[in-house]
This record gives structure tokens, sequence and C-alpha cells, in this order.
């Protein structure tokens, strides 16, 4: 069991409301940056991020994979965030002064959460890809997680996401190199 | 951008507003339903009393004076009962849609069933993909359609419903209070064949003739993403007519075919 399968166990069952806490801790920033690459909106992210915290103390639904607690997490969020493109597919409109709100709040989350400065040039890089391209390269580049795990985050096969993985890096390293950057790693 | 800390505090404060409001709403619920339950018990009383005094004088007693059996009686409300199709029944709204029960007829087991030809496979449920759907139509018994279902457990009950949703999803209710949602085996579809994503390897295949776009043949359903783009273009394949090759506006090309029923 890990530390998120833990603490969300000590909420639902002992009613221990730091359990949650923890888990808002441990997960905020790194499902954030997950939801941005679906909705492509910090503040829209940072809500829906919210939305899935309050989902799991309201509905408190029941870990049923064997996998890890960060898939099934993000996976709720995947699934919250589609919610919130099919309602607003239209899309809204950003004001200049919001887009300024946006671009500094994300890169203090970067600073704080990234670290290091070659992965936020990567990072924002993956901002001009497409959003399946975006979505997978966070689970596997900046969440290390696994192909099955990020097959069963995105529900794509497994062959899906490593020929989906192929073809973001290959966006990807185009991004970089007219950008004036060499990623010997992305190669 | 909130802090974890204050994060935590509006979650917390979230959850706290919900648990109230469920919280009212039951006692709302507790306090109406409880005269309104005496009155249903009340008119249930006096419909039972009323009907046992016509009994007694219309159906116990024939025009020769002598009681009928009771048996008469009870053939013909099991008569009635059996005249009841299938298609009279309304989806089942009681434990099986709120008891969100995953089940599986077997555990090994992925549920398949082949509905006018197309196949709906068992979608990873999980709590979100269950909530969004919602039975409308009842199709029959799973039992009664090729698939899984068919060689399954035959003492489970298997209800098939088509959904409010999408007319590519269907839920099967079980009898053990399980719901399973199956989704149609395919992403587009073209003269009635269903194909799904083979491979991005062409595999020695080659473009023949154009079809078009692939917007129009698009098989939509709700919670789940396609590898077919509506903006791809489709070419049927040389010499397979269960294989098509859909070229992205990128240039890059994906393979197609139709899966064989079981």
């Amino acid at each position: 069991m890990d530390s998120g399968s833990f603490n969300y166990h000590r909420f639902r069952d002992d009613k221990d409301e730091n359990g949650l806490v923890e888990i808002i801790r441990e997960y905020k920033d790194g499902l954030i940056f997950y939801l941005n690459s679906i909705v492509g909106n910090i503040h829209t992210a940072e809500e829906l991020a919210e939305d899935t915290f309050v989902l799991l103390g309201t509905k408190k639904p029941r870990d049923k994979t064997t996998g890890s607690f960060k898939t099934w997490l993000y996976t709720i969020g995947r699934n919250i965030a589609i919610d919130y493109l099919r309602c607003h597919r239209a899309g809204r409109e950003v004001s200049d002064t919001e887009i300024v709100d946006i671009s500094a709040d994300e890169e203090s989350l970067e600073a704080s959460y990234i670290r290091e400065e070659r992965k936020i040039a990567v990072h924002r890089a993956l901002g001009s890809l497409r959003p399946e391209y975006r979505q997978v390269l966070w689970l596997m580049y900046f969440e290390d997680l696994s192909a099955k795990q990020a097959a069963s985050v995105m529900k794509k096969s497994v062959h899906s996401i490593e020929t989906l993985v192929y073809r973001a890096r290959k966006s990807l390293k185009q991004t970089l190199e007219t950008e004036g950057f060499t990623y010997e790693e992305l190669s | 951008m909130k802090n974890y800390h204050e994060m935590a505090q509006s979650v917390l404060s979230r959850i706290n507003e919900y648990e109230t409001a469920k919280k009212r709403k039951k006692k709302v619920v507790l306090k109406t339903a409880v005269p309104a339950c005496c009155l249903c018990a009340a008119v249930l009383a006096g419909v039972c009393l009323h009907g046992t005094g016509a009994k007694s004088s219309k159906i116990g007693i024939d025009d020769t004076g002598a009681k009928k059996p009771i048996s008469a009686l009870q053939n013909s409300t099991a008569e009635s009962r059996k005249n009841v199709t299938p298609k009279d029944e309304k989806p089942d709204s009681s434990s099986a849609t709120k008891g969100k029960k995953l089940a599986y007829i077997n555990d090994d087991m992925l549920g398949l069933v082949i509905v006018d030809g197309k196949e709906y496979i068992q979608e990873f449920t999980d709590y979100v993909i269950e909530e969004t759907y919602t039975a409308d139509q009842f199709i029959g018994d799973a039992r009664d359609f090729e698939g899984t279902y068919k060689s399954g457990d035959s003492s489970i009950q298997a209800k098939l419903y088509t959904t409010k949703e999408s007319r590519n999803v269907l839920l099967v209710k079980l009898g053990n209070g399980g719901t399973v949602v199956l989704i149609r085996n395919g992403e587009f579809c073209i003269n009635n064949k269903d194909y799904v994503y083979s491979s991005d390897d062409l595999d020695g295949a080659t473009k023949e003739k154009c079809i078009g776009k692939a917007r129009p043949y698009i098989i939509e359903v709700p919670t789940v993403q396609n590898n077919i783009g509506a903006d791809d273009t489709l070419w049927t394949v040389q010499g397979d007519e269960n294989k098509l090759i859909a070229v992205k506006p990128d240039g890059t090309q994906a393979l197609y075919c139709v899966e064989k029923k079981n």
C-alpha cells in the first residue's frame, strides 16, 4: 500500500481529515499540471483538481484498482476534466490581464514542483503540442508513470500509449529544435 | 493560486457543506415520508376492505350460488403475469442503479455481447464511468444474445439496456446487483462494418481509393477517446476490404481493421 492509499483509508475508514490534507499536499501540484495538459488553463486545472479532492471526500469511492493511488486519482481527475470540456466545448475567452496572471502562476508552480530548469523548458514546449501528446508526456516523463499506468489513466491500450509517446516525442523534438534546444534524452 | 493548506481548507469546507445539505435533505424526506406512508397504508387498507367485500358478493359466489375454488383465481393472476412482455419492463432503478457495485459474471471474463451484428465490450468500469450512464430501454436478457453471457453462469439474471447518454453504450444489470458498462467495439463504422485501430505500421498495405474525411463515420462514446480524428482521411486498402488506412492532417498513417466476431 503506497502512502496515498494509506492516507485515503485513514480519511475514509478512520474519518481522519488529516488523511485528505496529506493527499492534497502530496498530489495537488502534479494533478494540477496533469489537468492543465488536458484543459490548457492552469486556473481551470486548479479548480478541477479541487473538484477531484471534493469528490473523494463526498462520494468516498472505493479504490478498486490494484495499481498505485496516484494512477487512480489521476483517472478520476481526467474524467472530471473531460466532463468539464464537454460542458464548456465552446471554450471561454481569456482576457489579457488573466493571461499575465496565468503565466505568472504557472511559472511559480513550475519552479516549486518541477524545479530543474531544463525540465521547465521542456514543460513549456509541451504547451504547443496536442492535448493527448501533452498528457502522455507529462504522465511518463514528469510523473514517472509506466506505459501500463499511463494507459490505465488515459483509458487506452498499452500499444496505443507506446505509439502516442513515439509521436509525441517526435513532435516535441521538432518544437524544441525550432526553439534552439538540443535535448538528447528525447531523441 | 492556492497553496496546499488553503486548498485543503476549501475542500474540507465544501465537503462539510455537502454533508450538511445531505443531512437536511434526509430530514425533509423522513418528515414527509412518515405521513405519506401512513396515508398510503390507510388508502391501501381501505381498498383491501372494499375489495374483500366486493369479492364475497361477485367472485366468491357464482350464479348458482356455489363458491368457486380459490385456485381458479390464482390461475388467472398467474396467466396475466405471464403475458407481460420484456418490452413492457422498465429499467430497475432500485438496488442495481444505486448500489454502484462492480460485477462480473466470472471474475476473469470480459463482458461481451453482440447486438444486431455489433460487438459491445465491457469497459474498464470505475466509479465515474458508471455514474455517466443511465439505463433507458430494456432490450432483453443478455444471455439470449451471442457473447460471453450466453456461456456464463445461467443462474445470474443479466438484463440488457440501452443508455440515455449514448446509443453506442449498453448496460447490463445483473441479478446480483452489479452493473456492467458495455462499449461498442469500434472507432468508426462504414458500410455497416465497425473498424478498430490495428497499428501505426501499415504492414505492406497500400492505399487504393479515398473515401473522404472520417467525421461522418466516427462512433462517438462520451467516456472514450478515439485514435481516429474527425479530420483524418480514410483510404481503402488494395486487396483487403476489411482494412482501411487513416491519414492524419500531419501525414502520419494508421491501419484500421474489422475484427472477426466470436
